[in-house]
Parts: C-alpha cells; sequence; structure tokens
C-alpha cells in the first residue's frame, strides 16, 4: 500500500517535470515553476525512481534554465533580485562607505567592491542569515526545507512539495549539493553585487535612449550642447526649435566638426533683397488682430538683424483690389477698373468689363477744335444738323414727344465735300458724349463678339446721355444684306438695326447716330429707313469754293484781286473740298519753287506772295476727283430717298 | 543717434500698448477659472488634461471634460457654466462679425500672384489645406510660411512664432535660413521662433497637438504647420476593415487642429497627399485623376483647400478647390532658391 502511493506520487512528479518544462510563465512564477520541478527531479534520482540519465539531463536543463531568468538583464523578463537591493542601498545613501561610491557610467562598473558591500549592514545580516541556513542544512536527518517561497506568488504551479523524509545519508549529499547549488544562484550573495548592480543600471539607462546615445557620442562638447538642448526646452518635450534642429543635422552631415552647427550670419553687405526692409518699429504698429483672438502674454522675438537700423521704405499694403470685381459680373478674373458712374449700371448688367473698357476707348474728349465757321457753304446741312443737335441740348423740354429729335443721321455726298468735317465740328461743338466708331472697333477675330460689341456700345452710349455716336463709313458695317455675305456680318449688321429701334429702344433717349458715307445706294433699307434724316453734302458752290480759298490762304501772303478770285472760283467749277484744298497747297508751293535754287539761304519773309499764277499752274497739276456721272447719282438718290431737295435747288 | 534713440523708445511703448492689448483680447488662461469658485485643484487637473485656456473649456463637451480623472459630473457642470459666463458663446450680428473678420490677418506666400488669389495670402483662424503630388510645392510652401508668419503684419506677417510638426522627415532649417536672408531677417531668430516636432505615429501626432496647445497658451504663436496630416494615417491603418476607426481618429485629429485655431488664432496649415483613381469612369473621361486621400472628413474639416499642380520648371500652378468666400480660380507661383516667389517669363 505504501509502495503503491509512493509510485503513484512519484509518478505524478516524473510527469509534471516532464510536462511542464514547456510552459512560460513570467519570471517569477516561472522561476517558482523551474525550482520546483528541479527539486523532484533530484528527489527522483535521489530515489532511484525513473531513467537516470534523463533526469540527469533535465536537472541540467532546468539550472541553466532557471540562471538564464534570474541572471538576465531584462528587467521586465527577468527576476533580477540584486537588483533592488543594491538600489536601496545606494539609494538610501548607508552612512560612511557607499556615500563615497560613485557609479562609473563610462565603464558601467559599479564602485561597490565586495569590501564596501561587507560594511552595510543589510548586508551583513543576509550573510548571518546563510551561516544560519547553511548551518542548518548542514545539519543530517533534518528536514531541508525549500528555499523560502514568497506567498504573493499568484498562481503556485505546483504547492511546495514536502520533500519525503530522507533517511539515507548518501543520498542527503547529493541533495545538499544541488540545493547549495542552486542557492547560489537564488541568493544576493555579495560576490554578485557588483555585477548584478551593473546588470539593473544598464537596464535602466537603455530606457532613455537619447541621452544614452549622446553619452556613446562620447564626445564632450557635443554631450554639453546636447545637454543644453534638453534643458532648454519648456515644457512640450517633443517639440525643438527649429534652430536645434538644424544643429542636429548639421552635425549629421558633418560630423562633430566645430562650428558646423553654427547658423550662419546673413551677409549685411546683401543689398539686393527686393523685398522691403523691416525693422523693430514695424512690429506692434498694426491694429489687426490674429485671427479672432489673440495670444496671452508674448514672447516672440521679432527676428530682426541686429545691424540692420534702416527705416522701412515703403509697407507692401494688401488692398482689397477686387473691390470693382462684385459688379463685374461673371467674369471676375479680369481686373478691369470701371468709372464709378457705370458700376451697378442696369444696362451693363450682362456685358463684359472688357468690352465696356473698349468702347470706353472710343470716346472721343479731345478732337482738334472745329466751329461752325470752318465749314464753308453747305448752310442746310449745317442749320439741319443745329436743329437736330444743338436745340434739343439746349431745350429738351421742349424738344421731346413729336417734336423730338430723330435717331439718326445720314450725311451722303461725293467724296471730300466735308461729312467727316461735320462729325468733327459735332464732336467739338456740342457737349454730348461722342463715340468714333469705325468698322475696326466693333469687328472681333470671334464669331459673336461683334454683335455683343454693338450691344456694349448702345449700352455706353445710353449710360453717357447726351451722346452721339459718329460712324465714318457707314457702308462698311450697314452694307445692304445679301446671300452671299457671311453669317456673322449679318448679324452685327441686325444687332445694328435693333438697337438703333428696336423693342427695347426708348424714345426717350438722346442717343444720335450720325453716319457719313459716299455709298449711300449700298446702304441697306431698313437702315436707311432708321436714319431719317438723309442729307445730301454736295460740291462746294462757287461762294463755298471761294470762302475756302480764301479760308486757307489767310495764314499765307497772296496778292488776288477780286477777279483772280472770280476767275478761280469758276475755273475750279466740280471741285470739291478736298480739291480745293489740294490746290491750294500746290498753288502755294510756287513761290518756293521759285526760289528752289536758294532754298538754304532764302528767309521766310523774302518768299513772294501766292498769286494767281500759281493758281493757273496748279490747276495743270489739280483736277477734280468728282466726275459729273458720279454726281449724277448722288442726285438721283437725294431725290429718291433725301431731305432738303431745296438745297439742291438752291444750288443750283 | 538720438531720433534712433527715440524711434526706438517708441517702438518699445508701442509694443507695450500692444501686449496689454493682447492681454484684454486674447485667450483667457484657465487660472482666471480660480476667480469664479473652481478649486485650484480643479484648475490644475484641467490644465494638466490638455485645458490651457478658459475658451478651450467652454468650447468643449461636457463628456471630454468627465473623462478628465476627478472631475465629476456636478463639477463638470460648473465648471462649463463658469466658463461660458467668461466666453462669449451666444449670437452676435453679422455686422459685429464681418468687423472681426475684416481685422483678420493674413499671412503672405511670397508670391504676388499667389496672394492675390488668396486675397492676402494664408487666412489665420481657420485651416488651410495644401494637397498635391509629390515635387508640387507643398512643403516648400510650409517652409516659406514658416518664415513669413514672423513678418510684421504690415508685411504681411502675424507678428508670432510657428510650430511645425512634421510626419514625413521633410523638414529642413536651411530652407528657413534661405528665406530669412531674402527678408533680410537674423536666421538665428528666425530658426528660434519655429519649433518643431516630429510626429512617429498617429497617435503621437495627436498627443503633440496637446503640448501645442500648452505651448500656444504662453506664447504668441501664428502659424501651425502639419506637413503632411495624413502620411501616418495610410499606412497606420491599412485596408477597408479599419477604414472608419481611421477616419474617426483623422477627424478627432482635424477637430483638435479647429480648436486650437479657434481658440488661439492661429492659422493652420496641414497637407495632404493624393491618391490616383485608377478604375471606374472618372478615370477614363477626367485628365487629371488625382484626388486628395482623407475622403470626406478632411473635406470637410478644411476650410480653404488649394490644389497645387507641376508646371513648367520651377513654376507650380495653384487652383483653389474649395473656399468659403474665394473664387475658383489659378495662381503660378514659382520655387525659387530664396522660397516662393512670382514666376518669371
Amino acid at each position: 500500500m505504501e509502495t503503491s502511493k509512493d509510485s503513484s506520487k512519484d509518478l505524478f512528479l516524473w510527469q509534471r517535470a516532464l510536462f511542464l518544462e514547456g510552459q512560460t510563465l513570467r519570471s517569477r512564477a516561472e522561476s517558482f515553476r523551474i525550482r520546483a520541478s528541479q527539486l523532484h527531479c533530484s528527489y527522483l534520482l535521489n530515489s532511484n525512481k525513473g531513467e537516470k540519465l534523463q533526469l540527469l539531463d533535465l536537472l541540467n536543463r532546468h539550472l541553466h534554465q532557471y540562471s538564464s531568468v534570474i541572471d538576465t538583464q531584462d528587467t521586465s523578463r527577468g527576476l533580477n533580485n540584486f537588483a533592488q537591493s543594491v538600489e536601496a542601498v545606494i539609494s538610501s545613501g548607508v552612512r560612511g562607505a557607499v556615500r563615497e561610491v560613485r557609479n562609473d557610467s563610462k565603464h558601467w562598473r559599479t564602485g561597490l567592491n565586495k569590501d564596501i558591500a561587507m560594511t552595510i549592514p543589510s548586508v551583513q545580516e543576509l550573510m548571518k542569515r546563510e551561516k544560519v541556513r547553511d548551518v542548518r542544512f548542514s545539519l543530517p536527518n533534518s528536514i531541508p526545507t525549500v528555499p523560502p517561497i514568497p506567498s504573493l506568488e499568484p498562481h503556485p504551479p505546483t504547492p511546495p512539495p514536502l520533500p519525503p523524509p530522507i533517511t539515507s545519508t548518501k543520498s542527503q549529499g547529493v541533495y545538499q549539493t544541488q540545493y547549495s547549488r542552486s542557492k547560489s544562484v537564488s541568493e544576493p550573495l555579495h560576490e554578485d553585487v557588483s555585477d548584478s548592480g551593473r546588470g539593473y543600471l544598464r537596464g535602466r539607462g537603455s530606457s532613455y535612449p537619447l541621452k544614452d546615445k549622446g553619452r556613446k557620442r562620447g564626445h564632450d562638447d557635443s554631450e554639453e550642447e546636447e545637454e543644453c538642448i534638453v534643458s532648454g526646452r519648456g515644457h512640450g518635450q517633443d517639440f525643438i526649435t527649429a534652430k536645434d534642429q538644424y544643429v542636429i543635422d548639421q552635425k549629421r552631415k558633418f560630423g562633430r566638426g566645430g562650428g558646423g552647427g553654427r547658423v550662419p550670419r546673413a551677409r549685411a553687405d546683401v543689398t539686393s533683397n527686393n523685398e522691403d526692409a523691416i525693422s523693430l518699429n514695424s512690429y506692434g504698429s498694426s491694429k489687426k488682430s490674429l485671427g479672432t483672438r489673440r495670444t496671452a502674454g508674448s514672447s516672440f522675438v521679432p527676428p530682426i538683424k541686429k545691424s540692420d537700423v534702416s527705416e522701412i521704405n515703403s509697407r507692401v499694403l494688401y488692398s482689397n483690389n477686387a473691390t470693382g470685381a462684385a459688379a463685374n459680373g461673371p467674369t471676375v478674373g479680369c481686373n478691369v477698373n470701371l468709372p464709378p458712374e457705370l458700376e451697378g449700371n442696369e444696362l451693363l448688367k450682362n456685358i463684359e468689363p472688357r468690352m465696356i473698357e473698349l468702347i470706353m476707348n472710343e470716346i472721343m474728349d479731345h478732337g482738334s477744335p472745329i466751329g461752325w465757321d470752318d465749314i464753308a457753304g453747305l448752310q442746310f446741312a449745317k442749320d439741319t444738323i443745329k436743329e437736330i443737335v444743338v436745340w434739343p441740348m439746349l431745350r429738351p423740354d421742349i424738344f421731346k414727344g413729336l417734336r423730338g429729335p430723330p435717331k439718326g443721321i445720314l450725311l451722303f455726298g461725293p467724296p471730300g465735300t466735308g461729312k467727316t468735317l461735320i462729325g468733327k465740328c459735332i464732336a467739338s461743338q456740342v457737349r454730348a458724349t461722342f463715340f468714333s466708331i469705325s468698322a475696326s472697333s466693333l469687328t472681333s477675330k470671334w464669331v459673336g463678339e461683334g454683335e455683343k460689341m454693338v450691344r456694349a456700345l448702345f449700352s455706353v452710349a445710353r449710360c453717357y446721355q447726351p451722346a452721339v455716336v459718329f460712324i465714318d463709313e457707314i457702308d462698311s458695317l450697314l452694307s445692304q444684306r445679301s446671300d452671299s455675305e457671311h453669317e456673322s456680318s449679318r448679324r452685327i449688321k441686325t444687332e445694328f438695326l435693333v438697337q438703333l429701334d428696336g423693342a427695347t429702344t426708348d424714345d426717350n433717349d438722346r442717343l444720335l447716330v450720325i453716319g457719313a458715307t459716299n455709298r449711300p445706294q449700298e446702304i441697306d433699307e431698313a437702315a436707311r429707313r432708321r436714319l431719317v434724316k438723309r442729307l445730301y453734302i454736295p460740291l462746294p458752290d462757287s461762294v463755298a469754293r471761294k470762302e475756302i480759298v480764301l479760308n486757307l490762304l489767310k495764314d499765307q501772303k497772296y496778292s488776288l484781286s477780286e477777279e483772280d478770285t472770280a476767275n478761280l472760283c469758276e475755273a475750279s467749277k466740280g471741285y470739291s473740298g478736298s480739291d480745293m484744298a489740294n490746290l491750294c497747297r500746290e498753288a502755294a508751293l510756287g513761290p518756293i519753287r521759285d526760289a528752289a535754287h536758294n532754298i538754304q539761304h532764302i528767309s521766310p519773309d523774302e518768299v513772294r506772295p501766292v498769286n494767281y499764277h500759281d493758281f493757273e499752274d496748279a490747276f495743270c497739276n489739280i483736277r477734280a476727283s468728282v466726275s459729273d456721272k458720279d454726281l449724277e447719282v448722288y442726285t438721283n438718290w437725294n431725290k429718291k430717298y433725301g431731305c432738303g431737295n431745296s438745297s439742291s435747288k438752291r444750288q443750283t | 543717434m538720438e531720433s534712433s534713440a527715440v524711434s526706438s523708445i517708441a517702438a518699445s511703448i508701442n509694443h507695450q500698448e500692444a501686449l496689454t492689448e493682447e492681454e484684454n483680447i486674447g485667450p483667457q488662461p484657465i487660472v482666471k477659472l480660480e476667480g469664479s469658485g473652481i478649486s485650484a485643484n480643479d484648475v490644475k487637473k484641467l490644465s494638466e488634461a490638455g485645458y490651457h485656456t478658459v475658451e478651450s473649456v467652454a468650447y468643449a463637451p461636457k463628456k471630454a471634460l468627465l473623462v478628465i480623472k476627478g472631475i465629476s459630473e456636478a463639477k463638470a457642470d460648473k465648471i462649463q457654466n463658469e466658463a461660458a459666463k467668461l466666453v462669449p458663446m451666444g449670437f452676435t450680428t453679422a455686422t459685429e462679425f464681418h468687423r472681426r473678420r475684416s481685422e483678420i490677418i493674413q499671412i503672405t506666400t511670397g508670391s504676388k500672384e499667389l496672394d492675390t488669389l488668396l486675397k492676402g495670402g494664408i487666412e489665420t483662424g481657420s485651416i488651410t489645406e495644401i494637397f498635391g503630388e509629390f515635387r508640387t510645392g507643398k512643403t516648400q510652401l510650409c517652409h516659406m510660411l514658416a518664415v513669413t508668419c514672423q513678418l510684421p503684419i504690415d508685411n504681411g506677417g502675424g507678428e508670432g512664432k510657428c510650430l511645425y510638426i512634421d510626419s514625413e522627415g521633410t523638414f529642413r532649417p536651411e530652407r528657413l535660413l534661405a528665406v530669412a536672408e531674402r527678408y533680410n531677417l537674423s536666421g538665428a531668430d528666425v530658426l528660434d521662433n519655429v519649433a518643431y516636432a516630429r510626429a512617429y505615429n498617429t497617435d503621437h501626432q495627436s498627443q503633440l497637438l496637446l503640448q501645442a496647445a500648452a505651448m500656444m497658451s504662453e506664447t504668441r504663436y501664428a502659424l501651425l504647420v502639419v506637413d503632411s496630416a495624413t502620411a501616418l494615417y495610410r499606412t497606420d491603418y491599412s485596408g477597408r476593415g479599419e477604414l472608419s476607426a481611421r477616419q474617426m481618429h483623422l477627424a478627432r485629429f482635424l477637430r483638435t487642429l479647429l480648436r486650437l485655431s479657434d481658440e488661439f488664432g492661429v492659422a493652420v496649415v496641414i497637407t495632404n497627399q493624393v491618391v490616383a483613381q485608377v478604375d471606374g469612369a472618372a478615370a477614363m473621361f477626367s485628365a487629371d485623376p488625382k484626388k486628395p486621400i482623407g475622403g470626406n472628413i478632411i473635406a470637410h474639416a478644411s476650410t480653404t483647400r488649394l490644389y497645387l499642380r507641376k508646371g513648367r520648371g520651377e513654376t507650380r500652378i495653384c487652383k483653389i478647390y474649395d473656399s468659403p468666400c474665394l473664387p475658383e480660380a489659378e495662381a503660378m507661383f514659382a520655387i525659387n532658391a530664396d522660397g516662393i516667389g512670382d514666376a518669371k517669363d
């Protein structure tokens, strides 16, 4: 019974020793587990149960494991039970010997040597206890108690087995040696103190990698610098200033070369910077706030160069230059500064600002001053225009409704008879906005742009009432519509017609369109209707021709009798105004030609006056540019469509 | 000689006046709560938990306060009530708000054209997101701003320090020195005014913001840069399984940024990476199938989004991708040796 019980127990222990081995537990529990298994093994070995070789092997392995658990320097994994006591000794600062103990961190060797350790009271006490235990163990027949197992073990893998009473002295010897061996690693012996201290400190050191690295670099200067960096941080241990980062970067790049980490001083002589110079005065002078709030207490250092005392030349002000952008409609991208009177105008709502600007450039406000008297003859045309343009300006209250001025005037006649001159005269004499438009200012290379330009023109003109739109050579824009013409030019024409008199036009608009052409028969019939007053500008009659000649010659010296001028006017029948001007020009050159041999020395006063002979010569060179046949076309057209046939009557 | 001394004295007086004014307007330190019946102990707990200003407490949800150890529900109520008394949180007129908006500082980017596009520069008190491919100038713009935020306000700066969180390891102080040279500033001071931290993972990145709040409550910061706010999220979270966790984390991070910009009025500039859309119809029909990562979370969180594109040579093109008030338009700038500038034709 007894033996069977024993053997079953032995079997249990044997199995346990074999199979528990594979498990890994936390350090403390594991150490106990290994020690227990060790004891079992030695017990089984002693009692000659199980295979001896295997047991010995197992025992050996246990020993290795045990020592690895105990001695490992990783505090998280191992059970380094020397460390605590050493730390206690050092930190408590034992009187006398240990106080001077300094850890030589460079070589990781503790100054706590054997002799000093022996003087520590706790060590002495420990030693005493050891001796007692040794004595106890050496006693024969005494129960070899398992080394004290702390009660705070969380999950004891095995309850500390009570080894069976050992009777044979032979087995006892073996047991004792085993135990003493295991004890040597489990108890903090003085021989091990220095060694364990080293392990402990090394473990601590590794938890501060940054400082450790600094040490390892081992350069005194760099160490000091780094220390400064560490101490220089406020809170926010993770944040360093960019300068520190720069120093670190430089060090990494150039090793620990002296001065590599220094921030290079910006050269003071560099004056090529196109930005404004900044001085201390420019800080804090602005009333603007940072975001929605300002921060409390500022330790911000204005980054001013210490040597820099120059004043600010000018300040970069970011004004909101897009004030007009809101009114400009969809195209905010381009910055066109419209005059204030145009901003927000209903009429310009859907018109691109760029176009408005182009049209604005066509406004003529500095034409050469030409008076009505500068136009010779053409009394009827002048009267009509005065009636249409000037009077309504003076009495807008009378000229309304049925008496309202016509919207369009067409000036037609042979070339060089003063149609354009009338336009210029209107521009300078009438205090209305004068738009001088030609085909080039309305057409564009983009399909559809031309129509928009026409629309923009009329919109702008309506904004600047009263306005006069003068279109020279109107046949270029408003020629007869036909099947063969291009679609886009047709659209410009129709847009023009719509704007002149369409559904959207207002009768009270004080807008006058003046067209001038010498091919009235080519004007589109719809345009013809809209240009209500069609004034024939005929060739100058003899009175007008005389006026022209005298007008042109008034700045020159001339000797012409009344008879001469009468002859002159007679001879120049059929000449247009510009022909007359050319004639006079030619004649005026006559005296110069006579003095050609002496042209370099002659004084202006010595030139002889222009006389009739010069004109006779000039008549040979200058011919009338308009034929009677041409004139017939105009007079026929005038009879058909023109107003004021009286003038033609008067002329004949 | 005399005149310069007088002017320097005048400047210092000016400066002091500005300081006192700042104290009136700026965020109120949490210590102020002690005056209204909150115990010093509780105030300490709050500031340890990352609440350094009265505003931060007032703006925080009650739930967040309850998480702090030692703050009970009743206490949290009381703290919030007191904080709400100190911080105006009610309605205001649009006129008032407009007046405040008109005083907002804008930090110049160094390029006139880009500044025109942004109507003055990077706006303080809000989040600006810059995204684009690599080599499109995101980091360069961040470096530039880190210096220009130290300029005087009249010169397009913010008169404050800069806080730089770098998650890609691309911070180069030499670039700051080059820019400082251009503005004729002292290089050493410019570097001293930039607080730099490297973020190693997403949690660390968020943790850095707590420190940032503490630092901002002490000194005046004008700019907070997070160079690549999303780089770490791309790798810390992978796959669809972790998508919602990643987005939540990102959203919290951005919320903290928004809080900082509200509280301290700093300009927050974050950069973002792009992802190419390789599948689906979008890739077939759009010429530029790149879009910012982070999804809707980051799209909603950032106030202004700028898309950078590479132009010819050193020129880059900036497009306004989203903004509450800027029109959709483009501007061209150049990356020069001395920072961002106008493109030379």
